[in-house]
């Protein structure tokens, strides 16, 4: 008996074209594959020579770190920076009296004298201020409405007034307390 | 015969099967291995560069270093003055001699001169630790207090002052009291005196 083909000729060769494709595809996929180990290979190699680069590095900044820190003149250095340093802060904050007692002789009276003085560094002045009378006692204290002298004193206080003996006659002792302005006193004058 | 049927569409199924499976393998290769291997090398990378960075800064340092001792070498002058100027030891005998000198040239007298310690009084003289190794321990900025009684007459004390100002060690005065009694002025003045020591 003859075989028969139920089979349609045409369609046989559709099958074929599948798996070739899908050979293909597998053929590609397994290139795909071994491309992404071969990264993988690389990438682990990389990261090892960057280890060892950091680690080099390290090793080499532990040792420029021991050399300067037992160099024989740094603790000269340093302490000769830190010296530097409080220098810059002292001379900034530095204190110039001399100025202070001429300024204070320019405001003052030409009838009047101090019997004492307190000034501190705050800006705080106290004055036993000795006139021949309660006018010239007025008019003292009028000098520091003046613009042209008060500029370094303000805010005068006036804290006892009395009469005392000076030499063979009777004066006015005025106990006052005034401010004058700290930062004339850290100016270097000329 | 109907082996002969089914052989194409078995093919066709293990293809499809072997695509699928590679994908899958390919995804869980490049997830599981190729990404955090990617992400470690960046971070290494990264740690790479501060590596480098902070070489880089302990050099400059270190260059700075050895250009500051090559400057202190040849500014022996220089390093006197700074140590006039605020002394690496704080006696007190040394700031009053200092003292008396200024009183002197200025042509007041003094009346008194007195030192007043912290209430933690500090070592001044015989540390042995610090003798050994002059620049090797710590030091900060302490200051030392003297009450001083001079008298002269205001234009001999304003000169006192220039000179006080104007010294070669920074002093201060911090306040200052005078009192004149029958045109014989006294002066009273707090100073605080300054030094770099351990």
């Amino acid at each position: 008996m003859a075989d028969i083909n139920l089979l349609d000729n045409s369609a046989s060769d559709k099958p074929g074209y599948a798996l070739a494709g899908a050979g293909i595809a597998v053929k590609i996929l397994i290139g795909v594959l071994l491309l992404v180990v071969l990264y993988y290979g690389y990438l682990r190699l990389q990261s090892s020579r960057t280890q060892k680069a950091i680690d080099d590095l390290r090793v080499q900044t532990a040792q420029a770190e021991s050399e300067a820190l037992t160099r024989t003149e740094r603790g000269e250095v340093v302490t000769r920076q830190g010296q530097l340093q409080s220098l810059d802060g002292l001379i900034k904050d530095h204190f110039y009296w001399s100025g202070l007692l001429p300024e204070l002789a320019r405001v003052t009276l030409k009838s009047a004298s101090y019997a004492s003085l307190q000034a501190m560094s705050t800006g705080t002045l106290n004055l036993d201020v000795i006139v021949p009378s309660y006018a010239d006692a007025d008019k003292y204290l009028q000098v520091f409405d003046l613009p042209q002298f008060n500029e370094q004193f303000s805010d005068v206080k006036v804290l006892s007034i009395s009469k005392v003996q000076s030499g063979s006659t009777v004066a006015t002792q005025l106990k006052i307390q005034l401010r004058f302005n700290p930062e004339f006193i850290k100016k270097k004058l000329q | 015969m109907a082996v002969f049927m089914n052989q194409p569409h078995k093919s066709a199924q293990n293809s499809i099967l072997e695509i699928v499976a590679l994908i899958v393998v390919i995804v869980l290769v490049g997830w599981f291995f190729v990404k955090p291997q990617m992400t470690t090398l960046s971070e290494r990378k990264a740690l790479l560069v501060q590596a480098r960075t902070d070489y880089q800064n302990v050099e400059q340092e270190k260059s700075a270093l050895a250009q500051l001792s090559a400057k202190l070498k040849s500014s022996g002058a220089d390093i006197t003055l700074i140590d006039e100027a605020l002394p690496l030891q704080n006696r007190p005998t040394h700031l009053e001699v200092l003292l008396d000198s200024l009183i002197t040239a200025s042509g007041m007298k003094i009346v008194d001169m007195d030192f007043q310690p912290s209430e933690d009084a500090e070592v001044v003289a015989g540390d042995k630790t610090t003798l050994e190794n002059v620049y090797g321990t710590n030091r900060k900025l302490t200051t030392t207090d003297l009450a001083l009684t001079i008298s002269g007459s205001i234009e001999q004390f304003r000169n006192f002052l220039q000179l006080v100002e104007t010294n070669g060690r920074i002093v201060d005065v911090t306040s200052m009291d005078m009192v004149n009694e029958e045109g014989n002025p006294v002066f009273k003045i707090k100073l605080k005196a300054y030094s770099y020591v351990p």
